[in-house]
């Protein structure tokens, strides 16, 4: 962390200076008066800010509290309880503030001035049971008695206080649910042959949230029962029909559009009606296989437009669309997601939408991009096309080194589903975690971790959030100005902006096409970004915070994505995760850094396939990469988050990775 | 997967060129369509929407066949697939056939004012064109395809397959509507291409 002093273009010097630390905020509302409410939970990490702060913790897996002195000075030299207890909201507290330790008794623990380091404590080693039954993790409230009453009252510290728990111990995601399952095969006539699946016990139960799955062309309704019985076992319905594929994706999206009509307006009938008024028709996610995943966003964009009007339910009951390896035969206008939450996952090794350049309808990514609500992509290294179904004569359907068997690839979808589902439809809490950190730290407990088992994850809120977005190089031109306006100064090789669009056929690195690898956007999409690289020099890049949106103190998260350029020269000499700091300066001129090696290992390489071209190595994968703005605060780093000015992307030697090439979009600040 | 991507090239010299315009199988010696195994025409008494080009006409008459074709050719996918001509009709394919080799069209046709199936085999070509979502396939469409197809010396198949493939269809099948027709077809899976199981279960059980 050498930085040495920069001048900036629009007048901001940057050095590393440190003042006071910032003091800690106390509750006040009525009953809680002199409680601060703060985040304690999380994990140690190797480098700085030397500790996360998260909510989700996998069963099995040890839960740290930590405390950064420099940023709650108050408790230097004092003693407290550490209680880790069930969770309660605010009117329980209210009621019972009484503090009863999960593990039989709290733990005492002494902080120093030292830094947050020394005063980070082991709470519990991987002990918890995260069992919620069908729900996701086991909640608990994180105090620091600093009195010893026992009490949660004036002067003690709680990581929980309100909706949401101070920490969630998470069952593995992958696993079954607690429901026994059963199925009805049955058929309203021709394209309308149904697969139900739902719990046993669906009598006993009251309305349960509908999923329904759309295959694929060449596909069969019946190959998705891991998908059926997984979430079925968690108390969803979930419905997968004969889809129309053959003749076009219109075809198939009104086969969507029929079947879930179908199965809502006919549910006191079919299956001698076992589901009747179980059916949560406000609830409905809609998943959908290559061509059926295309159908499904072709679906919702109809009802969107007005083109086509269900009976039995209406746009806003489309909670969620998940799009497996989808085409995009219909482009932009069409195949549009609008502001649905949309999830996409792509196999790097799908040998069918292959995502190669030369293909523009099998870019899957097209969709996402077009997405303006939360969006998310789950895309796993060496998992080809025919393993997102369960139907092994089929094959795999991939082309490339380190393939994951069927039952990886299922072990990682179906952990992942269950969070996706669960955070849109119930608004689960730590599902969330799931969907952004960087798998090479966090993922479903008991997955595939072997060296070919790579994840990207990315993760945007969308332009309705309340998000502050520094730049997502949408405009202008100028590649000194952000999309909000700000100043943008670099010394990085050969910046340049434009459409995430590969402009030639193959994924062969030419100088003529910038853009080489990026498949987010079709020739007519209008998704924007850069691409940059270093060799072997420091270089950074940095955006001016633009002073009307300098105070940061209500944002959570620092969110940017960011990809490596697939076969440049500067990414095949070393095929590795790529590393380099993110720095935040205020005003002042006060700055910290953070390398976001600190949080996995760096942006990953593409994954090492051939053809399409010469060389090795697939589209660029974008990753998205947040950082808790208050990590920036540790150990006294002195920076003021509420007139914040500048951030800054430093690579080099000197921080990180000595070279690379890297495609970045969507420089943000989030309230989540 | 990696060797149908190695048959496509050889076809149409690159992934881009499966939306090119010329017709995956110019000739009889390429085509991809080996033979016709089973003809059997059909009337309903309710039609059905044919999905499979883009003026979606109602069928209420046509041809169910088993064509022998290049297993290869067929295996399924996303992308755009070569579309099935018969005369002047987009078919409309039930199975993938990859495995069996036989793959089980429908094919529309108007009937003659005597009431039978339009529709002469003996005469039609059956062939592969472009590439190409069936659904946007309309008049102009086929014909350029049929076209096409004449100028580089397509021919129908000969009478006596027809004929053999027709004798093995037997009677004009009358039926109540489509969801009947997918029961029928579903046996016909059954004989031609019977490790398509869940197919044929789901049309076996059409509209029961």
């Amino acid at each position: 962390m050498n930085v040495s002093s920069t001048v900036l273009s629009f007048g901001l010097l940057v050095s590393s200076s440190a003042v006071a630390a910032p003091s800690p905020q106390s509750e006040s509302r009525a009953g809680f008066s002199g409680v601060v409410r703060l985040k304690l939970a999380g994990n140690s990490l190797g480098d700085y800010p030397f500790f996360e702060f998260v909510r989700a913790f996998n069963q099995d897996s040890t839960v740290e509290v930590a405390v950064d002195p420099s940023q709650y000075p108050g408790v230097v030299g004092q003693t407290a309880d550490l209680y880790l207890v069930a969770h309660k909201g605010e009117a329980e507290w209210a009621a019972d503030p009484q503090l009863i330790d999960v593990r039989g008794q709290p733990q005492t623990v002494t902080f120093s001035d030292i830094d947050i380091t020394n005063n980070t404590f082991l709470v519990d080693s991987g002990t918890l049971d995260g069992f919620a039954g069908i729900g996701l993790g086991v909640p608990y409230d994180v105090v620091l008695d600093f009195n010893g009453d026992a009490l949660l009252d004036a002067g003690d510290y709680i990581d929980g206080l309100g909706e949401e728990a101070g920490v969630y111990v998470v069952a593995p995601t992958q696993l079954p649910g607690p429901l026994a399952v059963s199925s009805a095969l049955y058929s309203g006539g021709s394209f309308l042959g149904q697969v139900a699946y739902f719990p046993a016990d669906i009598a006993s139960m009251g309305q349960l949230p509908l999923v329904v799955v759309s295959h694929g062309n060449g596909h069969q309704y019946t190959w998705y029962d891991h998908i059926g019985n997984h979430l079925a076992s968690y108390g969803y319905i979930v419905m997968s029909h004969q889809n129309n594929t053959g003749p076009g994706i219109e075809t198939a999206s009104t086969t969507t559009l029929t079947n879930t009509d179908y199965l809502i307006g006919n549910q006191a009938t079919i299956a001698d009606g076992v589901m009747d008024g179980h059916i949560d028709s406000h609830r409905i996610t809609w998943i959908g296989h290559s061509r059926g995943g295309e159908g499904v966003v072709r679906a919702y964009d109809r009802i969107f437009t007005g083109t086509y009007q269900p009976t039995y339910f209406q746009l806003e009951d489309i909670i969620l669309i998940s799009s497996i390896a989808p085409t995009d035969f219909l482009g932009p206008t069409q195949a549009n997601p609008h502001g649905i939450n949309y999830h996409l996952w792509v196999g790097a090794a799908d040998a069918d939408v292959n995502g190669c350049a030369s293909c523009s309808l099998c870019q899957s990514y097209h969709l996402l991009d077009r997405a303006t609500g939360t969006r998310q992509s789950t895309s796993i290294y060496g998992t080809g096309h025919g393993s997102f179904h369960n139907y092994a004569p089929a094959g795999l359907v991939a082309d490339g080194p380190c393939l994951l068997t069927r039952e990886e690839t299922h072990q990682i979808m179906l952990g992942y589903l269950l969070p996706l589902v669960k955070r849109y439809v119930e608004g689960n809490i730590p599902a969330n975690d799931y969907l952004w950190r960087l798998y090479e730290r966090f993922h479903p407990n008991g997955v595939p971790t072997s060296e070919c088992a790579v994840v990207n994850l990315e993760y945007n809120e969308g332009s309705a959030s309340g998000n502050f977005v520094v730049d997502n190089f949408q405009s202008p031109d100028s590649t000194t100005v952000s999309s909000s306006g700000g100043e943008v100064a670099y010394d990085v090789d050969n910046l340049s902006k434009g459409l995430l669009h590969d402009n030639d056929t193959v994924f062969t690195w030419l100088p003529t096409d910038p853009m080489n690898g990026m498949t987010e956007g079709a020739a007519n999409d209008t998704t924007r970004g850069i691409v940059f690289e270093w060799d072997r020099v420091d270089r950074f890049l940095a955006f001016e915070v633009v002073p009307e949106h300098s105070d940061l103190t209500s944002f959570q998260y620092l969110s940017f994505r960011a990809a490596q350029g697939t076969r440049h020269p500067l990414t095949v000499q070393e095929v590795a995760g790529r590393t380099f700091m993110v720095s935040l300066y205020d005003r002042a001129g006060r700055g910290s850094y953070i390398s976001v090696g600190a949080y996995g290992g760096g942006i990953r390489a593409p994954y090492q396939r051939t053809g399409c071209g010469t060389g090795a190595g697939w589209g660029n994968e974008f990753e998205t990469v947040r950082i808790r703005l208050s990590d920036f605060l540790n150990n006294g780093s002195g920076l003021d988050l509420s007139n914040v000015g500048t951030i800054f992307f430093l690579f080099g030697p000197s921080y990180g990775s000595s070279a690379g090439r890297l495609g970045m979009d969507d420089v943000e600040f989030t309230l989540n | 997967m990696k060797a149908f991507n190695q048959v496509c090239l050889t076809i149409c010299g690159g992934w881009l060129c499966l939306f090119s315009p010329t017709s995956a199988a110019a000739s009889d010696a390429g085509n991809p369509v080996r033979d016709i195994v089973f003809a059997q025409a059909f009337q309903l008494d309710k039609p059905y929407t044919h999905a499979w080009r883009k003026e979606q006409p109602k069928v209420s008459a046509g041809y169910v066949l088993v064509l022998a074709v290049d297993p290869e050719f067929v295996r399924p996918q996303q992308l755009a697939e070569p579309v099935l001509y018969v005369g002047d009709q987009t078919a409309e394919r039930i199975n993938a056939g990859d495995v069996s080799g036989r793959l089980v069209v429908l094919v529309p046709s108007s009937s003659n004012s005597r009431g039978e199936v339009a529709l002469d085999l003996s005469k039609a070509l059956i062939w592969f064109g472009a590439a190409e979502l069936p659904e946007r396939v309309d008049a102009s469409q086929v014909n350029a395809e049929l076209s096409a197809a004449r100028q580089k010396g397509m021919k129908p198949l000969s009478e006596q397959k027809v004929r053999a493939a027709l004798q093995r269809g037997g009677s004009v099948l009358h039926l109540r509507d489509r969801e009947a027709l997918e029961r029928k077809v579903a046996t016909l899976l059954q004989e031609y291409s019977p490790n398509e199981t869940d197919l044929i279960r789901g049309l076996s059980m059409s509209g029961r």
